[in-house]
């Protein structure tokens, strides 16, 4: 990894999964930043702002789990972590020095029951009560990421999925193919190149590659029979685990955190579906695409690499 | 002619919470005209309401629009994203292996049927039936059914009216002794909701109680004493409240 480099292993996840050290790792990373206390019904969670004061960029990073574990409270410490360290690190510097990074704490690991299929589109039900939804404005961010963790008593090898969020001409996202790049010589396979061509598509793209590089596997989310899948209507499957919500539920405007970030402050979003495998696992998976969406997003590795 | 006009409400609840805050939730009920009505809701515009019963007995406390209208809007996707939803009509429930031999068939009869009964029923077959498939899965789709929701959730009328459960409710939720902690209030608050008429609402405060995410769509709000107006924000009266309680949504 070359931005978030924190060590995860089984010591970090047992201090992640025990309240009290949990509570003093991250109130250790976080002594030295901003941080915003976001009252909630079931408890209140704490956002801290490392980063540039002038950011060119403005990222919001949010971990939210359906079944709660040490996921969301190692990440959002990792990521801390690793922003805040003398530890040397490739992007690090280009990063902090540019952006404005927003991390939701995850402090509490709050009980509930995981759905059998992971639905694309959650209508919100992960991260969107409305203080964050507030606190997410009053921060204006240009790009999110929003790691959602539905394993919760799932046992099985970790897959994950992204659904992005960003902006696309009403003509081309009505046009495009349900799956893949639409048949040959149709509507849909020239809406398809020329939605490929949006910045922001290659955004994603360019992510999953970054991800593959780092040696991360990344197994496709899928349900165990394809029919299962209820809500595939709802999106379009643009590459292997990668969607976008169909033009309907883009005008809806809350079909997730994402797609609510996008509407209210036109950014740009990328959410991440995680299920199975072991914690560290999942936060592994979570941190690597995380930076891999950002770096991207910042156009850093184009930069370096001269494309 | 005032609610003469209005034939569908769609229901939000404003359930106070400990601390003075409320909680607006859509219950299944309205998931359930969300779902099966898009289409109708789309075509009559003025027919349809946005409805938050709310726990003032005047019915003038303040509707957070924003808030309530993003909730709907959040309704909308998880009614038509729901299993129920996502039925196909029999034309759509053919694997792409016995759809594909259909159309094939349909092409071998066109090319080497002897007769003209035989050519037409290959037209039909290879060319025919497929149009009409394609039209029919396109009217029974739930994001034919979205798109018209969006229109719906975003020009409907939003107004508050007064619930006389959730007078009572509130007063229960705020009435306690020193001792009590919110789990204590809002478990009792569960129990009565059957009886105050807010039967929707009994699974929600006991998911609080427990101190577990509710498994309905909810959406948390402060109440306008407690909440920080933005500056030069005006203070925005609700939209024709009407002042009689109602006990359960239409």
């Amino acid at each position: 990894m070359n931005l978030f480099t924190s060590q995860l292993d089984a010591a970090r996840l047992a201090r992640a999964a025990e309240p009290a050290a949990r509570a003093a790792d991250l109130d250790a990373v976080v002594t030295a930043l901003h941080t915003e206390v976001v009252p909630l019904a079931l408890g209140a969670r704490r956002v801290a702002y490392a980063g540039s004061e002038t950011p060119r960029e403005r990222v919001w990073l949010q971990v939210d789990a359906c079944a709660g574990e040490a996921v969301g409270a190692m990440v959002g410490w990792a990521a801390l972590e690793s922003l805040t360290t003398e530890r040397p690190a490739q992007y690090r510097i280009p990063v902090v020095g540019r952006a404005r990074i927003a991390v939701v704490i995850d402090e509490q690991s709050v009980a509930s029951a995981a759905p059998n299929v992971v639905p694309l589109l959650d209508a919100g039900w992960l991260g969107t009560q409305t203080p964050m939804v507030e606190a997410l404005r009053r921060f204006a961010p240009s790009f999110v990421v929003h790691v959602q963790d539905w394993t919760g008593d799932a046992r099985g090898p970790l897959a994950a999925r992204l659904v992005e969020s960003f902006h696309l001409d009403a003509e081309t996202h009505a046009a495009l193919p349900a799956r893949g790049g639409g048949r040959r010589l149709s509507r849909a396979r020239r809406a398809y190149r020329a939605a490929a061509a949006n910045p922001d598509w290659m955004v994603g793209t360019r992510t999953l590659a970054y991800v593959r590089r780092l040696g991360v596997p990344l197994r496709e989310l899928l349900p165990e029979r394809e029919g299962d899948q209820l809500d595939r209507h709802a999106v379009h499957a643009i590459a292997p685990a990668r969607h976008i919500p169909t033009l309907p539920y883009r005008r809806l405007g809350a079909g997730n955190l994402g797609e609510l970030a996008l509407a209210t402050c036109g950014a740009h979003a990328i959410t991440l579906q995680l299920r199975g495998g072991s914690p560290l696992e999942r936060a592994a998976l979570a941190l690597a695409v995380a930076e891999a969406a950002i770096v991207q997003r910042m156009g850093l590795v184009q930069q370096e690499s001269g494309e | 002619m005032g609610d003469a006009r209005v034939a569908i409400h769609l229901t939000a609840y404003a359930a106070p919470l400990v601390g003075g805050g409320a909680a607006y939730l859509t219950p299944v009920q309205t998931l359930r005209v969300l779902r099966g009505a898009g289409s109708a809701l789309a075509a009559l515009p003025l027919a349809t309401e946005l409805v938050v019963c709310v726990p003032d007995p005047a019915g003038e406390e303040w509707v957070d629009e924003a808030v309530a209208r993003t909730l709907f809007r959040r309704a909308a996707v998880a009614a038509t994203t729901a299993p129920e939803a996502a039925g196909l009509p029999a034309v759509g429930r053919v694997s792409r292996g016995g759809w594909r031999a259909v159309i094939g068939f349909g092409w071998l009869l066109l090319l080497t049927g002897g007769s003209v009964a035989t050519g037409l029923a290959g037209l039909w077959v290879a060319l025919g039936f497929p149009l009409l498939r394609g039209r029919t899965l396109d009217r029974a789709g739930a994001s034919r059914e979205a798109a018209a929701l969006a229109r719906v959730v975003e020009s409907a009328p939003l107004s508050a009216r007064s619930h006389a459960g959730l007078v009572a409710l509130a007063q229960l939720v705020a009435s306690s002794t020193g001792a009590d902690s919110p789990a204590v209030r809002y478990r009792r608050a569960a129990a009565a909701c059957g009886a105050l008429g807010v039967g929707p609402l009994a699974e929600f405060y006991a998911a609080l109680a427990r101190g577990v995410p509710p498994n309905v769509l909810w959406a948390e709000v402060a109440r306008p004493a407690a909440r920080a107006q933005p500056p030069g924000a005006p203070d925005v009266p609700v939209e024709e409240g009407v002042s009689e309680p109602v006990h359960e949504p239409a």
